[in-house]
């Protein structure tokens, strides 16, 4: 089922995927339509994620906003 | 919807509506409350608030704490209304939004200009009563007002909203 | 928009005597300036309670007289006073009053930062060239944080006296509300009524230890509902009006209460109302203890110059300018007490915000009071009463009858203090 996360600075919508062969997070960014998918490892991986290394990718010029050129095979 | 035999019609809700906000403008509180079923609930919230019994609210007087106001009123002391603010209440875009057991239900749209020392305040919202027919006369059970600005710092409220 | 000339120390010495204060101070754009210079951005203000950001990642905003206050608790636990400014081109960083984030991004420009206020990025870096140091860019901060029963104060003054120092006496009372929690700790959980008037805040601020007002502001629901509260405040009342001291004023109502002797007594209601509630205290402080705590009941503290806490409910005083004040109020809510809780939310929604039973008069008084103090002549106002009676008490308080102004002259006494005193520059 569909939920829609929020806060005054970003909305996501957040849906367990089954299309794989194993459940997985579908997680969309309501402002784009950008779609990204989280599976059990990567979450995990988030949840031993110290603060710092998560401050940093909070940075808006790391990935998003930037204009070096995106990691190759990557959409920016 | 489909309307109960005996339900109250769009132009009986009208006139209600009118009538309800000409007493509460005119100050004729004792008509006002008579107005009043005896499981009634006068309903102010802040901002979004859903829930009378989570979240403090502007108004929320059941039938004794209506009769408390109104007495409050009638004593002549309430310095809020002494003298009584000038008000009148344009109240429009009224539907009847559903039929069920508790009765008819209305939605509508109202400004209110008041006229006190302070100066003029315009109050304006979209307000949602409950009606019942009562043998000849129709009573409200339920009046709910959401005020445009129930999110933002308000001035004395003290007349009859 | 020129900003009003300074005035020197020794024009508050002439306009505030010990007994009569100049009408001047509660009109004059000048005084305004002066007060939130040296009141309202140098001493301890209350800004919030830690319950309203119970998790990592919640903040609530909040102020300090006119200034947006961001309260954020970070995923350590830790609470910062953030001001309400992107430091990058002063947008208004938070828009809602509430919310959970693990960062704010402004929607001027996107810079980003921490719920510590520290800058984590801004868009397309490469403009800004490798030496833009982000260490600098953080936002700006309430310069000192401290808490004291959960309830969060800020002061921009870099030093001065500490928390403790501030409250002195008053932080009892501050006790004494969490201790009628069972669990002991108050919980600020039921939303604001915000209320603004068109008056000068020192006139709230006067008015909430005035005990000389209740039988002629509140006649009219005196002599329709059942209340206790016109013999609180009558000559033959056994409360007090104390002076605790730096500013802080209080009604003490607990010889009034234990002149009564029956628990629960300052809320209007009974033991048998409350069962669960009353149990639930008695099992945490044994019989005895617990008695004494529903006899005594909650505080009627002004704790200067903005945190009333009036028995039921707690009220955050916002000076916004000379002749516009905001007061914030909810119902005092306890964990472990949700008899209790529920009981109190209705009460306070009865009494307080732009309608209540109570406050809708006090708020016209303070309204015309504005208006009248505006008149020339005769300039003073008169705080005489129970300068004839006052006595130091047993805990050594300056203190009066419960209709006294001893309150209104410990009040004038402070901020003459800190009008006075030399500003850091």
């Amino acid at each position: 089922m569909d939920e829609t996360v929020e806060n005054e600075f970003a909305s996501v919508t957040v849906a367990v995927d089954e299309a794989g062969n194993d459940r997985r997070l579908r997680v969309r960014d309501n402002r784009t339509g950008r779609v990204a998918w989280f599976d059990a490892l990567l979450l995990e991986t988030f949840v031993w994620t110290p603060e710092s290394e998560l401050r940093a990718l909070l940075d808006p010029s790391r990935h998003r906003w930037t204009a070096d050129p995106a990691p190759e095979g990557e959409p920016r | 919807m489909t309307a109960p035999a005996n339900a109250i019609t769009l132009a009986d809700a009208e006139q209600f509506l009118y009538r309800e906000a000409r007493l509460a403008d005119e100050g004729r509180y004792d008509e006002w409350e008579a107005l009043w079923t005896d499981d009634a609930l006068y309903w102010v919230p802040v901002a979004d608030s859903t829930d009378t019994d989570e979240r403090i609210s502007i108004i929320c007087d059941h039938r004794s704490r209506i009769a408390l106001r109104v007495a409050q009123l009638k004593t002549g002391k309430r310095h809020s209304q002494d003298p009584r603010s000038a008000v009148a209440r344009l109240i429009s875009n009224i539907e009847i939004v559903g039929h069920d057991t508790d009765g008819t239900r209305t939605q509508a749209t109202f400004v209110a200009v008041e006229s006190r020392a302070r100066g003029i305040t315009i109050w304006a919202g979209r307000v949602e009563h409950t009606l019942v027919q009562d043998n000849d006369r129709i009573l409200m059970s339920r009046k709910q007002v959401r005020l445009v600005n129930a999110d933002q710092p308000l001035p004395t409220l003290a007349f009859l909203i | 928009m020129t900003a009003p000339t300074p005035s020197s120390g020794s024009r508050y010495q002439r306009l505030i005597e010990d007994d009569r204060v100049h009408g001047s101070l509660y009109t004059d754009p000048a005084v305004f300036a002066d007060e939130m210079e040296r009141i309202w951005y140098r001493t301890w203000v209350y800004v919030g309670h830690e319950s309203e950001i119970p998790e990592p990642g919640d903040y609530v905003v909040k102020s300090i007289g006119p200034q947006s206050i961001i309260m954020s608790r970070d995923r350590q636990g830790g609470v910062h006073l953030l001001l309400n400014r992107c430091s990058h081109r002063g947008n208004q960083l938070c828009e809602a009053r509430r919310g959970n984030t693990g960062a704010l991004r402004c929607q001027y420009h996107g810079w980003t930062f921490g719920p510590d206020g520290a800058l984590l990025g801004y868009p397309f870096r490469q403009g800004y060239g490798p030496d833009t140091p982000k260490s600098g860019l953080g936002l700006g901060r309430v310069p000192r944080t401290d808490a004291y029963q959960g309830f969060v104060f800020g002061s921009f003054a870099e030093e001065g006296p500490t928390l403790l120092e501030h409250l002195g006496s008053a932080r009892e009372a501050l006790d004494r509300v969490a201790r009628l929690s069972p669990l002991g700790r108050v919980e600020l959980t039921a939303g604001w009524l915000r209320h603004e008037v068109r008056a000068n805040w020192k006139m709230l601020v006067e008015n909430e230890t005035d005990g000389y007002h209740p039988q002629f502001v509140h006649s009219s629901i005196f002599e329709v509902g059942e209340s206790h509260v016109a013999e609180v405040y009558s000559e033959k009342s056994a409360a007090t009006a104390r002076d605790l001291g730096g500013g802080h004023t209080e009604h003490d109502l607990r010889p009034q209460f234990r002149h009564i002797d029956v628990p629960l007594a300052w809320f209007g209601t009974t033991e048998q109302r409350l069962p669960d509630y009353c149990r639930a205290m008695r099992e945490r402080h044994g019989d005895t203890t617990a008695r004494e705590i529903l006899v005594d009941g909650s505080p009627h503290i002004m704790i200067f110059p903005n945190l009333f806490i009036a028995e039921i409910q707690l009220f955050v005083i916002q000076p916004l300018a000379v002749d516009r004040t905001v007061q914030h109020v909810t119902p005092l809510q306890f964990a472990g007490a949700p008899d209790l809780n529920r009981r109190l939310l209705h009460q306070v929604s009865g009494s307080v915000g732009p309608a209540g039973f109570l406050l809708a008069d006090d708020s016209e008084m303070y309204e015309r009071n504005q208006r009248g103090v505006a008149a020339r002549l005769p300039e003073w106002l008169v705080l005489r009463r129970g300068l004839n009676r006052e006595h130091i008490d047993a805990d050594g308080h300056l203190a009066g009858a419960a209709t006294d102004e001893t309150t209104q002259r410990a009040i004038w006494r402070h901020i003459r203090t800190l009008l006075t005193e030399e500003c850091p520059a």
